[in-house]
């Protein structure tokens, strides 16, 4: 019996055929002697069929659509995320046109937002040239009221007006002209003070109309500046028709009247030779003077023009851009020299210097 | 009712790549081909109908969103099967804790069509056999199968019903071969104790 148990558990490998050649005999003379372990063998092939014979069931109508259903909503949901963005057939077309219209968005926005650097990133050299005269002008108005002689109010209407001046300059577009120009006028107003003038801006790139009626400008207020140096009142008569009420109206004028007349020929202008404005100083200025046009005749300067007054000599003239460096060179001979322009910044042929050569004392 | 889908596996794998690409028409194309299969192994795992073919569907779904997953070292059909099964099984444990539902005994009393019965064993005298029809033998087949455990259930329905080889089970459950042969050999020992209560002469 105990031997039949064990037989009873191996039927199951046997009928598989999955038992040792061993086994399999054993098993089948077993077998062929008892009938109970016989009978057994029957019933498990018969389980084995009737598991197999169970019936297939078949699935609802409408199942595979069911199914269907569910797995076209999460590849919908799927596509929802990634693909309707990315590669979908259907919404292509708006998001690339979505996507050039941005780029072309933040095309002009960055070109707008980045132009104003560029113009400011030119424009420097003149802002601060124009703040630094203002600072020294400041400076220089300080000292003002002791050694001047003639006109004691002048400084202080001065300084006031030119401050309020100059922090007008940043807000005029055409600065380019009109800053450079201004700052160079007060130096004639400046020449009764005995604290030397340290540096006037240079005019970059003005028109060469602008720099002729400039300079016809300055030529005036230099007549004009011996009668400054009696009084004020000569002055403001000759400005009147200008409505010129007091000294920095000059200022103010160059400034206004250059942008407005000379804006449109601003672009032509680019070209034309530029005004560098260089001061000396020298304890003779008649003889430095002499010495400046002698180094500028050698020079081969054109169209030199000199002024000589009490304190001051003004020279201008034209001369070509190859010999400006040497020309620098050379005055720093006669005395101590203060240019405001940089060397490797001048484009022009011809350069126009304007030359004043002051008191050193 | 044996299923040896032999030769299917290169048809399989044509569609599987397409549905790795996205392409939903094809794995209609699997569906169409294995709902039928997947129910009824659902069906004989949770013996409900309705849980079966909400078990198919769920299957259906997962191997949809893991297709990209499936990497082709076994056939799709029985990395489907895999996944039906697992589900069935989850299907089976919730209804059991949901309804402290517990696998049918051999001692249950029976409720057929003529009327309830006890599980004792008939005296051989009466053939049972001869009195039910094939349906209700079946019946009685598929209530002993239900008493087994599960593990020695799934290798039942798996080999015997679903005619898959060892080799293909012992992927689909994930256990080896050994472990599948001796849970069938003491599967079919217990199903053909159960068989011979209920039914007397086989």
């Amino acid at each position: 019996m105990n031997r039949c148990a064990d037989i009873e558990k191996s039927l199951s490998a046997y009928l598989e055929g999955d038992v040792t050649p061993q086994e399999q005999k054993l098993i089948g003379e077993h077998l062929a002697t008892c009938i109970q372990c016989s009978k057994t063998l029957e019933d498990l092939k018969k389980t084995t069929e009737l598991v197999r014979s169970l019936e297939e069931i078949e699935p609802p109508p409408w199942f595979k659509q069911k199914i269907m259903a569910r797995v076209r909503e999460e590849a919908e949901e799927k596509q929802g995320i990634f693909r309707k963005l990315f590669f979908p057939l259907h919404i292509k077309i708006p998001v690339e046109v979505f996507a050039t219209c941005l780029v072309v968005v933040m095309a002009v926005y960055v070109f707008k937002s980045t132009g104003p650097e560029i113009k400011s990133f030119q424009a420097p050299s003149e802002k601060a040239q124009t703040a630094d005269s203002v600072d020294q002008r400041y400076v220089k108005a300080v000292p003002t009221p002791a050694p001047v002689s003639k006109g004691k109010t002048v400084p202080d209407e001065r300084y006031e007006k030119d401050t309020v001046e100059v922090s007008q300059v940043p807000k005029v577009g055409t600065g380019a002209v009109a800053p450079g120009g201004t700052p160079a006028a007060p130096t004639p107003h400046a020449t009764p003070l005995p604290a030397p003038v340290l540096s006037v801006p240079a005019v970059p790139a003005p028109a060469r109309a602008a720099r002729e009626q400039e300079t016809e400008m300055k030529n005036e207020a230099f007549q004009s500046a011996p009668s400054l140096a009696g009084a004020l009142e000569p002055v403001h008569k000759k400005k009147g028709n200008i409505a010129a009420s007091d000294t920095g109206s000059q200022y103010r004028l160059g400034r206004e009247t250059h942008p407005g007349k000379l804006q449109p020929k601003a672009s032509a202008a680019a070209k034309k030779p530029q005004t560098i404005n260089i001061t000396v100083k020298s304890d003779n200025t008649a003889f430095a003077g002499r010495e400046i046009e002698d180094i500028l005749n050698r020079s081969n300067a054109t169209s030199i023009k000199r002024e000589s007054r009490e304190n001051i000599e003004i020279i201008t003239a034209t001369l070509p851009a190859q010999a400006l460096k040497e020309f620098i060179e050379k005055l720093n001979a006669v005395g101590e020299v203060k240019e405001n322009i940089l060397l490797y910044n001048i484009p022009e042929e011809e350069i126009t210097v304007r030359i004043e050569i002051v008191n050193s004392w | 009712m044996d299923y040896k889908i032999k030769d299917s596996v290169d048809k399989d794998l044509e569609f599987v790549l397409l549905c790795k690409k996205g392409n939903v028409d094809a794995f209609e194309v699997l569906v169409e081909r294995y709902q039928k299969r997947m129910l009824n192994i659902a069906y004989r795992i949770t013996d409900n109908y309705e849980d079966a073919c909400e078990v198919v569907q769920e299957a259906f779904l997962s191997a949809f969103k893991s297709i990209k997953k499936f990497r082709g070292e076994a056939k799709f059909s029985t990395w489907l099967t895999g996944i039906t099964i697992n589900h069935a099984k989850n299907r089976s444990k919730q209804i059991k804790t949901l309804y402290h539902h517990e696998g049918a005994s051999i001692d249950d009393t029976i409720e057929t069509d003529s009327g309830s019965y006890n599980m004792e064993p008939q005296s051989p005298e009466i053939p049972i056999v001869e009195q039910l029809v094939q349906k209700e033998v079946q019946a009685e087949v598929q209530k002993c199968i239900n008493s087994l455990d599960e593990e020695y259930r799934e290798v039942v329905v798996l080999r015997d019903m679903q005619g898959f080889s060892y080799e293909e089970i012992q992927d689909i459950l994930k256990i080896p071969e050994g472990t599948v042969k001796s849970r069938l050999f003491r599967a079919r020992d217990t199903l053909r104790n159960c068989l011979k209560k209920v039914l007397g002469d086989l």
